[in-house]
């Protein structure tokens, strides 16, 4: 059973001197519903970020503050997924746009098609989505044990701080929604 | 695997919890460590599938907040962060002590006004 931690914080909105609160009487919240597209010319506007860890760009909703200190809320439409540069919002003066934050990862270099095979067959049995890169690399978010499995199986792991592009993923279902 | 079951399991403990203004639930956070055998995407994934089953729950956000492991030294009497799975103090003894990594817990609940 998942417990509740004892100094588990809990928050009323609105309350009085709780953070959301006093955000909500600043401003409310830039409410983004769909990436408005990536790469695209933004002049001289003023570029905020929102910076999202790599398994948050499926989430369907996500209340966070940009870098700039913008309250936002994603409330997305659909179910899609968010790349790394979407564009979330714009307007005459600013920018907002997302960025997935780097993290451990497992690197793995195979040398042949049978080794991709066996780590992504073993890393897939956990339903953990792999990242292929354009380098040839197998690239999964960092997990104490399978460091240790795919370690002590003698796929040389290596540890290395990257950024996880949710298009690289693949998964073991709905691969197509991803890109 | 069993993250379906975890997710559940949650929203089941804070009901359990909170019966009288469960429904007004907006953010709930849970800590999973790195040595906790949780993946944080499997997590979001499976509550994004509880979504669709249970429509009342779209309006709430579940984050998922990683835990670094923290080992402890004997040598030292200090804990140390194990950084790139290296479980080494900086005075170079090997620990497996761990003070922090294990957990899975609902750290923050957060509710609406209304």
């Amino acid at each position: 059973m998942v417990r509740m931690a004892s100094d588990q914080g809990e928050r009323k909105k609105n309350e009085p001197g709780s953070h959301i609160a006093r955000l909500t009487m600043m401003r409310e919240p830039i409410k983004i519903t769909r990436s408005l597209g990536n790469g695209v010319e933004l002049g001289q506007r003023i570029i905020d970020f929102l910076e999202v860890e790599w398994y948050e760009t499926t989430k369907s909703r996500i209340r966070k503050k940009t870098m700039g200190g913008i309250d936002v809320l994603v409330d997305k439409a659909d179910r899609t997924t968010f790349q790394n540069g979407d564009l979330l919002f714009v307007s005459e003066e600013q920018a907002i746009i997302l960025k997935i934050k780097p993290c451990d990862c497992i690197v793995l270099r195979p040398t042949n098609l049978i080794s991709v095979g066996i780590i992504c067959f073993e890393i897939g049995n956990k339903h953990i989505p792999i990242f292929m890169t354009e380098q040839k690399e197998v690239c999964v978010a960092y997990d104490a044990n399978l460091f240790v499995m795919l370690d002590s199986a003698g796929f040389q792991p290596c540890i290395q701080e990257r950024i996880l592009f949710p298009f690289q993923m693949t998964k073991a279902f709905g691969n197509k929604s991803m890109r | 695997m069993h993250e379906i079951s975890i997710v559940r399991n949650v929203f089941q403990t804070l009901e359990q919890t909170y019966p009288e203004k469960f429904d007004r639930i907006v953010k709930v956070q849970v800590q999973a460590g790195l040595l906790s055998n949780v993946q944080p995407i499997l997590i979001q994934n499976a509550f994004e599938a509880l979504i669709q089953e249970e429509p009342s729950l779209s309006d709430v956000e579940l984050e998922v907040l990683l835990l670094p492991i923290i080992a402890h030294c004997d040598a030292c009497d200090k804990d140390f962060e194990v950084k790139k799975h290296r479980f080494i103090c900086v005075c170079g003894l090997p620990s497996k002590k761990i003070i922090q990594g294990e957990e899975l817990q609902i750290s923050e609940v957060q509710f609406s006004g209304q």
